[in-house]
């Protein structure tokens, strides 16, 4: 299988992706906590992702865009990381988590 | 040019999240930018789809947007002769220009005019944020200095991994309510994620001695 490579060129020029890792990327789901699994989903698909959520833990976020977007975009990552056969998987930083809410 | 709650210069990578982050809490945007979407562009810019390529990306960020803002659309590249005008009223400007020279000219002007602007960049899994509120804290030139001689890297050859623009334009977002709120203690913090790493950092500076910008605290 090849990849679109006029779409996906900017993430298959990154040594961690090419070729192979996009299409790894195709075949791989998304795991997200349940208030942002629709959003990641989307966010996963958009990035050449495959189109299956899994749902896990994850902190409390609904009602703050930002947040939310955050949330969704990091789980992305994270699965990205998973698929391409990076590092254990990793929880967002406290730090990151408090710098993305605006609700008080 | 009227007064609007945010304007955007750049709707790319982080100009599209950071406007859909912020559109249940901002009243109005403006939205600068002389791009059409391409299809390269849709791993990454979140207001636009397959439809819209060729269209101006002011015009599909508006479509996506009203319904939740009032939008201002300048489909026009941010110069030096009508950087002034264009982010004259803005409450905050939002930059997200894939390119040092616009960076350093929305520094500048913003930095003038006394208004707040709140930085991104991303390349490859790495982005970096940095609001400035004049008089409080580090501007972009405090942390920066000068725009560096030849060629910056850019996500067109170093690669981006589409979902890390949307943490950096979330953390953009994000800061930009704390700035329309009047929360000060943010400026001069530079956020930096890895995304490969998956690490954070944020790092705050003072105003740098020798820098151009303001001095005074600023108004409470």
């Amino acid at each position: 299988m090849k990849p679109d490579y006029e779409r996906f060129g900017r993430q298959i020029a990154l040594a961690q992706i090419g070729a192979e890792g996009q299409v790894a990327l195709a075949g791989s789901p998304v795991f997200a906590p349940p208030a942002v699994s629709h959003l990641a989903r989307s966010l996963w698909q958009r990035a050449g992702g495959g189109g299956e959520a899994i749902e896990c833990e994850g902190p409390a976020c609904e009602g703050d865009p930002a947040l939310e977007l955050g949330l969704a975009a990091w789980s992305c990552v994270e699965s990205a990381r998973r698929a391409l056969g990076g590092a254990p998987p990793a929880t967002m930083p406290d730090a990151l988590l408090a710098r993305l809410t605006t609700r008080r | 040019m009227r007064e609007v709650d945010v304007a955007l210069v750049g709707l790319g990578g982080l100009g599209c999240p950071a406007a859909w982050a912020l559109r249940r809490d901002v009243r109005s945007m403006r939205l600068i930018d002389e791009d059409r979407v391409e299809r390269s562009n849709l791993h990454r810019q979140v207001l636009f789809g397959e439809a819209d390529v060729g269209r101006l990306k002011v015009e599909a960020a508006a479509d996506a947007l009203r319904g939740f803002v009032e939008v201002e659309v300048v489909p026009a590249h941010l110069a030096p002769e009508n950087a002034h005008a264009l982010l004259r009223g803005a409450r905050v400007v939002l930059e997200g220009s894939d390119n040092l020279p616009t960076k350093f000219l929305v520094s500048d002007v913003t930095s003038e005019g006394a208004i707040p602007v709140v930085h991104g960049a991303c390349l490859g899994w790495q982005a970096t944020v940095l609001p400035v509120i004049q008089g409080a804290g580090a501007c972009y030139r405090c942390v920066f200095e000068e725009l560096p001689e030849g060629e910056a890297g850019s996500c067109v050859t170093a690669g981006v991994f589409g979902p890390v623009t949307s943490v950096a334009g979330a953390i953009m977002a994000a800061d930009a309510v704390r700035v329309l709120r009047g929360e000060l203690e943010v400026a001069g913090t530079l956020a930096r994620y890895d995304g490969w790493a998956q690490t954070f950092r944020a790092t705050r500076f003072g105003r740098r001695e020798g820098c151009r910008c303001p001095r005074e605290e600023p108004p409470r």
